[in-house]
């Protein structure tokens, strides 16, 4: 038997005893999973790539290819509950080329959609305000660009400051077709979250943090900003998520939603529909073991639930509404529909 | 001798109170002041007519004193703790002596007054001789110790010698204990004094340039001791001895470095190499080589303001950021093992493969740079194009500047390392010079010189002639830099810049498997890897292969959860890393972990499992399904 797979096979078993007993169950999809970069909650819409280098949409037992590159080009698809585009990363480096600050191709496609359209390089593409907007970030420049999904002519870009951390990338969010509200670090290495408009092309500082292990994450609950508040620094300890009103948007409206002694994982996933943040939860026991769940936050209760029992996730996806943790090799789904095996019946040809 | 010693210090009170002084006590000063005349005028008695032949054969068998007034001055001038050393044994007075730790009023004796009691009278023995006539006869194994010291013999004798370090207060007590009846410990002794001294020596003479000939060749006769004993001892056995005998007077000098847990103390006492310390200092005092005092400072920075690693200290080397504080910093150092000889950037480098490949062959090869930051890129394009060279694999170093041939026409290209690293000839400025002066651009300039456009300015005098490569350090990095050239003030178009850095770190397919950086050291360094599947693997690879390392390739977004976050699926960005060390604290499996977006001296304590997800993540997306953990060594 090849190395590999023996290792494999010893790698499931040491994987399953690690974590035989999570209540959680596992993603389950007809095709690989390592393939796949989408499936909508209803299964219905599945986004795949395959080692040729291309990207493709399968839907209604249909397969259209969505972009095409040189091989082994690693695509990535980012999506909304708003269903209308959308935005896809690709690089066709991706095993040649390790940049953290990746120049990738931008492109934007209609959900479910076979067309696509190349509008920019940069990272981190984002969908904002129903899919309104898009926006993705360049490391290089330090440029933070917002394009309106619809009228290509629309469109702006801040510039950052950041100088201290080159791998920095902006949490940000539109509360509205002129606003975004973005993270930056100053000179001296300080966060802050400051806001942008459109109209009047001037950035405002919305709240300046004293420290530079301050962690700054955004994201938007309905008309409310989320802002997850911990420290990079164990001899600064401590974490809040705390909410302003887009309406009485300033620091003196600031609510505190949570706090914890710990530092968390603040790696955000805020959903609309149930007024829930999800994010990693750290725990200390008594001779100072620290392991990590998954919990959400109620904004409106303000209630705290711990979902996970994996110990050492630490990363939290939102598609389609279902909750993801990606952990060794594996889904758990925190919320919604596990087995997607009875959909995306592809063809012969459409599969690898 | 010992009884000596001590019926000569009543002697010394005695002959003090014998003296007319006004009252009963007198204050120190006065009986140093009173007997530095005494002494020098009795010495000076001595010396007037005195002849060597004058001295008997057999003096050393005879029945015989040290003078006491010699000795009162010995006492009253002598470093306290040579004074206990004394008491090591019979012999130790006259080791001392030798090994000019004693001290008169007039300096270090070079000859001793004895008292020939049969002729009652008192003689001047030199120095050596009086050393070669104790040990002959009376002391004959120092006679032995002696020549050990000496020196041609004395680099190999330090090497012989065992270097207990303590790991408890009772075993220092032990080691002390077996320390104080050695009877080399004069001899060791002699080492950081003279270092001392020539250094004291140096400052003088720097201070007083306008001193006596006769001071000035005693001045300087101590500098080329001390050069001597620098030379011919390094940094931990200078350290160990010089707490050593300086612990005579207080135990916790020796034994509170090496009891103490940070790596700050273990540099300064010689435990842990000197770089690890001066890179993070350098920073701070702006010098390319700290003394000793310096880096004690910036110790005492460390301690007390922990977060100063987080900020400072690594100015023109863009790294990830925020930096570990002081403490995390200190308990990963002390476990790691990486060599680092130089400081890299890798903010300044797109490909972090090629940033992880330059600290691994550093490692492999204990290189070393002298790094700035303008050359710190220079030096990792250096290190990775020389393997291309050396190996014949063009692909992985395909960087070219281009330019049409005027003779026939065809393109051609010229391999080049992005930045001005002037050890070889292919850098940058020194290729793009040689092709203008191909293309007939330039005649007499000797280089084309890198300037950022922040900089450069045509209108003023430096920029008006000459060649410039002018580039925007705001969003400049080595494969992504818009460059423009400029030969008196005109631009050149005729060159362009082609290729992009980019290679498979670990095999990403059978075929081409060979050219891959893992490949490559492989099979044209004779590096060894080894597979790594889990955590007891790593420590025992680390437990056993002490110079070992090991490297990985792992997805950021599990590696480094608070730095970056997965928003879609099966998002991963392939991370290089070094594992250098592993402990496990409030029973966390911590790795000692440096990222290739981190500075190389600034590792950080990871969580295993982290990592264990990351690789695990990793695996899933790579083409082979590879599991890239490896040692190295």
């Amino acid at each position: 038997m090849e190395r590999s797979k023996k290792f494999l096979i010893f790698l499931s078993l040491f994987s399953v005893s690690l974590l035989a007993d999570t209540k959680l169950s596992i993603l389950k999809t007809k095709q690989s999973l390592d393939n796949l970069r989408y499936i909508s909650a209803d299964g219905n819409i599945t986004y795949y790539q395959r080692a040729s280098g291309t990207l493709l949409l399968s839907t209604n037992y249909k397969v259209f290819e969505v972009s095409k590159s040189s091989k082994k080009t690693q695509y990535y698809v980012t999506a909304t509950e708003a269903k209308k585009y959308v935005v896809i990363e690709r690089n066709p480096t991706y095993h040649t080329f390790y940049d953290q600050r990746g120049i990738n191709d931008i492109l934007i496609s209609g959900y479910g959609s076979e067309r696509s359209k190349l509008v920019g390089k940069g990272t981190d593409p984002q969908l904002h305000l129903n899919d309104q907007w898009y926006s993705f970030y360049q490391p290089y420049t330090k440029k933070l660009y917002l394009n309106n999904s619809s009228q290509e002519s629309i469109s702006f870009n801040v510039t950052l400051a950041s100088t201290q951390n080159p791998y920095f990338i902006p949490s940000r969010v539109m509360p509205d077709n002129n606003t975004v509200v973005f993270t930056d670090y100053n000179q001296k290495g300080f966060p802050g979250i400051l806001v942008f408009s459109f109209s009047s092309k001037k950035i405002k500082v919305l709240k300046k943090y004293q420290s530079p292990n301050t962690q700054i994450k955004l994201c938007k609950i309905n008309d409310q900003l989320i802002i997850a508040k911990t420290s990079f620094d164990s001899l600064e300890k401590g974490t809040t998520i705390s909410s302003i009103s887009f309406k009485n948007f300033s620091v003196e409206n600031e609510k505190i939603l949570y706090q914890s002694k710990e530092n968390d994982i603040i790696n955000l996933v805020c959903t609309q529909k149930d007024s829930l943040v999800y994010f990693f939860k750290t725990f200390r026991n008594e001779v100072g073991k620290l392991t990590y769940e998954a919990a959400s936050l109620n904004v409106k209760d303000k209630k705290v639930a711990v979902l996970g029992d994996l110990k050492f996730a630490n990363q939290i996806i939102n598609m389609d509404g279902n909750i993801f943790i990606p952990y060794l090799s594996n889904y758990y789904v925190l919320k919604g529909k596990s087995d997607f095996t009875d959909y995306d019946q592809l063809s012969k040809e459409g599969q690898e | 001798m010992r009884n000596i010693f001590f019926v000569t210090l009543l002697l010394i009170s005695r002959v003090t109170y014998s003296k007319q002084v006004p009252g009963l006590i007198k204050t120190l000063q006065t009986i140093v002041n009173d007997h530095r005349g005494d002494y020098a005028k009795y010495i000076q008695k001595l010396r007037t007519g005195f002849n060597p032949s004058q001295i008997p054969a057999d003096w050393s068998k005879q029945d015989i004193e040290i003078d006491s007034l010699f000795l009162q001055s010995i006492s009253l001038h002598s470093d306290e703790k040579y004074l206990k050393l004394v008491n090591l044994n019979d012999c130790s007075f006259a080791a001392l002596i030798e090994n000019d730790l004693l001290k008169t009023t007039l300096g270090y004796p070079q000859d001793i007054p004895i008292i020939l009691k049969k002729e009652n009278r008192t003689i001047l023995i030199p120095k050596e001789e009086f050393t070669k006539g104790i040990y002959q006869n009376k002391c004959f194994n120092y006679l032995q110790i002696s020549k050990l010291f000496e020196s041609l013999n004395l680099k190999n004798s330090l090497k012989a010698i065992n270097y207990r370090t303590p790991k408890s207060q009772t075993e220092c007590d032990n080691i002390l204990k077996d320390w104080y009846s050695n009877p080399y410990l004069p001899y060791l002794c002699e080492i950081p004094e003279k270092i001392s001294r020539g250094q004291r020596a140096r400052l003088y003479l720097n201070q007083n340039p306008g001193v006596s000939i006769a001071q000035r060749r005693l001045m300087n006769a101590r500098i080329r001791d001390g050069e001597f004993f620098e030379k011919n001892s390094d940094f931990f056995q200078q350290n160990y001895f010089r707490n050593l005998c300086n612990s005579v007077t207080d135990k916790k000098i020796f034994c509170s470095p090496y009891l103490a847990d940070d790596v700050w103390s273990k540099v300064l006492n010689g435990e842990k190499p000197k770089y690890v310390l001066e890179n993070l200092c350098r920073n701070f005092f702006g010098n390319q080589s700290l003394s000793k005092k310096q880096l004690q400072r910036c110790v005492k920075k460390f301690k007390d303001e922990p977060h100063l690693c987080t900020t400072r200290g690594q100015d023109g080397y863009p790294s990830l950021f925020p930096r570990p504080n002081c403490n995390a910093l200190s308990v990963a150092l002390n476990n790691g093992r990486l060599k680092t000889k130089y400081t890299d950037c890798p903010g300044r480098i797109n490909n972090s493969a090629l940033t992880n490949t330059h600290r691994v062959l550093n490692h492999l090869f204990d290189n070393i740079f002298e790094s700035t930051p303008n050359s710190c890129h220079s030096e990792a394009n250096y290190n990775i194009s020389k393997l291309s060279i050396e190996s014949k694999t063009e692909e992985i170093w395909p960087l070219k500047v281009c330019y049409k041939d005027l003779v026939d026409k065809k393109k051609q290209c010229e391999l080049y390392i992005p930045g001005d690293y002037k050890a070889v000839d292919y850098n940058e400025e020194m290729v793009v010079r040689n092709i203008l002066f191909k293309l007939n651009k330039v005649k007499d300039y000797k280089t084309c010189k890198l300037v950022s456009k922040r900089k450069y300015k045509p209108v003023k005098l430096e920029y008006k002639n000459g060649c410039f490569i002018v580039y925007d350090d705001q969003s400049c990095s080595n494969s992504f830099c818009e460059r423009k050239i400029f030969v008196d003030k005109d631009e050149i178009k005729e060159i362009s810049y082609e290729g992009i850095v980019s290679f498979d770190y670990f095999p990403t397919n059978y075929i081409n498997s060979k050219s891959s950086i893992q490949k490559l050291i492989e099979t044209f360094y004779k590096k060894k890897f080894q597979a790594i599947k889990n955590i007891t693997e790593l420590e025992v690879y680390l437990k056993n292969q002490k110079e070992g390392i090991i490297q990985g390739v792992g997805c950021s977004e599990d590696i480094y959860p608070r730095f970056f976050s997965r928003k879609t699926l099966n998002q991963c960005t392939p991370l290089p890393f070094i594992i250098d060390g592993a402990i496990t604290k409030n029973e966390n499996k911590l790795l000692v972990f440096r990222s290739s977006l981190d500075s190389v001296h600034y590792p950080r304590l990871v969580p295993w499992n982290f990592v264990f997800t990351g690789l695990s993540n990793m695996k899933e997306q790579h083409p082979l399904k590879s599991w890239l953990l490896y040692g190295t060594k």
